[in-house]
């Protein structure tokens, strides 16, 4: 799964509002054209955020964003697996510590059955979507910096549950990037292993579409988890060349377009020889 | 001018005979890439590459992109593929050798399974050589064990459950119908649908198979007892390999070698981390009782030397060697 799930947490920053912060400092990092800007500026806005989460510990208003920026970060900024994981841990207590407080019963069966977790879903409406879609977020994320721990691993079927949850409200939710993770989890396994990266396609194509194609990395997912699964070079390479020759600016996308663009161009470089 | 047409021709010469010299050996299998097998197996590729200055390059075709392990066999035939990493068991009709040990109810633990491959693992491969097939590498995928809908402590839990085995797998074909009952044979491919629509309900895999595959989200019991052990190899096409200069053909031995010796350890403690996942995901470990079971196993061995299905004799020589080993154990503990 290499970092995937981390790299699109990014994504999920633009939908959280950051309470009595400037709300347009996460905007406006979302629509940052320098990637490196963020980078070094990011940290002081995380550690900020832990100040307020300490201060009000269990006020979703910041749980939420801060859960957010530590997923976004551990998947793009950061350099070491250790740190990686240690932001990936932080952001899912976050967004756990959110999620209990505010849907304490559904909080109780995480550990429990994919049947239960559904049960509490069904009491569940479209007002709880941003906080079960940042705690889904934040465990893909999760479960990617600990992959090598098969009870980390073991959970991924009841992350996807949430995000279906998420998607039965709205499908296009976070201007497709709900669907862009679920093409991502769709396509961890190959059809001879029981796989179905059919949907991961529709989940992809669904993600290009909800965006009117502005989604970039979601084109680049779609490139470098399904396109390589199924040895489709044809449809890898025209991907990445729509993506390289894309302008990057779209409200909300443009810090994630810059970085999917810099992606696509080492996957097509790569391209010859995965597909020969 | 002279002087750029001798770079040209020189340029020529030196693509030409790199060309002359390098090998590369297509390999393919249905391990998914990013999961431990890839990893090593591409570690090795780039100490093959290194080692060989570049002589010889390993090209895989992970995730089932070739076809299923009878697929991958018939495309090394056509010259189509040189090699695979497959499941010992996929060559099974080719050499039954390759079945040791994975026969039910064998070993105990992996230090017994570590005992006899230093004596049987050089048989298999002179036993696969003789058949055209190098084995570059062989590792334990971990012990299988019988998971299901419901706990299967003795004979007559198993009756009236649906219970998959491998396309093909004569060994688990014979053991459950002497239980009884009548095994339904498919590919993996179909196994995660077949448990969520009900067709199949009992499974015979490794920890970190049931959870890689998703297939622990449709089981409640594991039968806590090893049934078999899974062994995964790299093979490849005797006449390809030789094209690969002897030299070189030392280095891609060992590079493979090693990395298939990191995966039985990388197996093994996965293997151990994904026994505790499950029990934390609320699979519930059940001790089987009496050795009903084993009996089965035993009768269905009988059957199958019958068939040829395995090398009995070779297979009653590592029974002696395990017993050795055990009584020497026992002999150790009492002194």
């Amino acid at each position: 799964m290499t970092r995937l799930l981390i790299i699109i947490a990014i994504l999920a920053v633009q939908a959280c509002s950051i309470g009595n912060l400037p709300s347009n400092l996460s905007r406006s990092m979302m629509n940052q054209e320098d990637p490196e800007l963020v980078r070094t500026a990011a940290p002081a806005y995380l550690l900020m955020l832990d100040a307020l989460v300490a201060t009000y510990p269990d006020d979703e208003t910041f749980l939420i964003p801060a859960a957010k920026l530590y997923g976004a970060y551990a998947g793009i900024f950061s350099n070491n697996e250790a740190q990686t994981r240690r932001m990936a841990n932080r952001s899912k207590e976050y967004a756990l510590r959110a999620l209990c407080e505010e849907e304490e019963d559904l909080c109780e069966v995480l550990d429990h059955s994919i049947e239960e977790i559904l049960v509490e879903l069904d009491d569940l409406d479209e007002d709880e979507l941003n906080i079960v879609y940042t705690f889904a977020s934040s465990w893909a994320s999760w479960i990617q910096a600990n992959s090598s721990d098969w009870d980390a691993v073991a959970q991924l079927p009841k992350v996807k549950v949430l995000f279906k949850w998420v998607l039965s409200y709205d499908m296009d939710y976070d201007k497709g990037t709900a669907q862009a993770y679920m093409g991502v989890l769709e396509s961890q396994l190959p059809p001879s292993l029981g796989g179905r990266p059919d949907l991961a396609k529709m989940h992809f194509e669904n993600a290009i579409r909800a965006s009117n194609g502005r989604h970039l990395m979601a084109k680049v997912l779609y490139a470098q988890q399904y396109a390589r699964l199924l040895y489709e070079q044809e449809l890898h390479d025209r991907l990445l060349n729509e993506v390289i020759q894309a302008d990057p600016i779209a409200e909300g996308l443009t810090l994630i377009n810059q970085l999917a663009k810099q992606q696509a161009e080492v996957l097509l470089a790569e391209s010859a020889e995965y597909f020969e | 001018m002279n002087f750029f047409k001798t770079l040209i021709v020189s340029s020529v010469i030196a693509f030409t005979s790199s060309q002359a010299l390098a090998a590369t050996l297509k390999i393919a299998t249905v391990v998914p890439n990013g999961s431990s097998w890839m990893k090593e197996m591409k570690a090795a590729a780039k100490e093959v590459k290194a080692k060989t200055d570049g002589r010889v390059k390993i090209k895989y075709y992970p995730g089932g992109v070739m076809g299923s392990d009878k697929t991958v066999l018939r495309k090394m035939r056509s010259g189509q593929l040189h090699g695979g990493a497959i499941s010992a068991g996929a060559l099974a009709h080719i050499y039954n050798g390759v079945q040791l040990y994975s026969l039910p109810f064998t070993f105990n633990n992996l230090d017994e399974v570590r005992h006899v491959r230093k004596t049987f693992d050089p048989i298999i491969s002179q036993g696969l050589a003789d058949k055209g097939f190098q084995l570059l590498g062989l590792s334990e995928g971990g012990f299988a064990y019988l998971m299901s809908n419901k706990a299967i402590t003795n004979a007559s839990d198993i009756q009236g459950q649906k219970v998959w085995i491998p396309e093909g797998d004569l060994i688990g074909n014979e053991i459950f119908t002497v239980a009884g009952i009548r095994p339904i044979a498919s590919p993996v491919s179909n196994v995660y649908t077949g448990l969520q629509t009900g067709l199949l309900d009992t499974v015979t895999i490794n920890p970190a198979g049931a959870i890689a595959l998703q297939w622990h989200t449709k089981i409640q019991h594991l039968s806590d007892e090893p049934l078999l052990l899974i062994m995964g190899m790299l093979v490849v096409d005797k006449k390809a390999f030789k094209k690969v200069k002897a030299d070189d053909q030392v280095i891609v031995k060992q590079a493979i070698a090693a990395a298939f010796k990191r995966l039985d350890s990388i197996n093994e403690k996965g293997n151990i981390g994904a026994r505790a996942a499950l029990q934390k995901n609320g699979v519930i470990f059940d001790k089987p009782s009496g050795s009903e079971l084993r009996e089965i196993a035993r009768q269905a061995l009988e059957n199958l030397k019958k068939v040829d299905a395995y090398p009995a004799e070779t297979y009653q020589e590592m029974q002696q060697v395990l017993e050795n080993y055990r009584k020497g154990l026992q002999h150790a503990a009492t002194q």
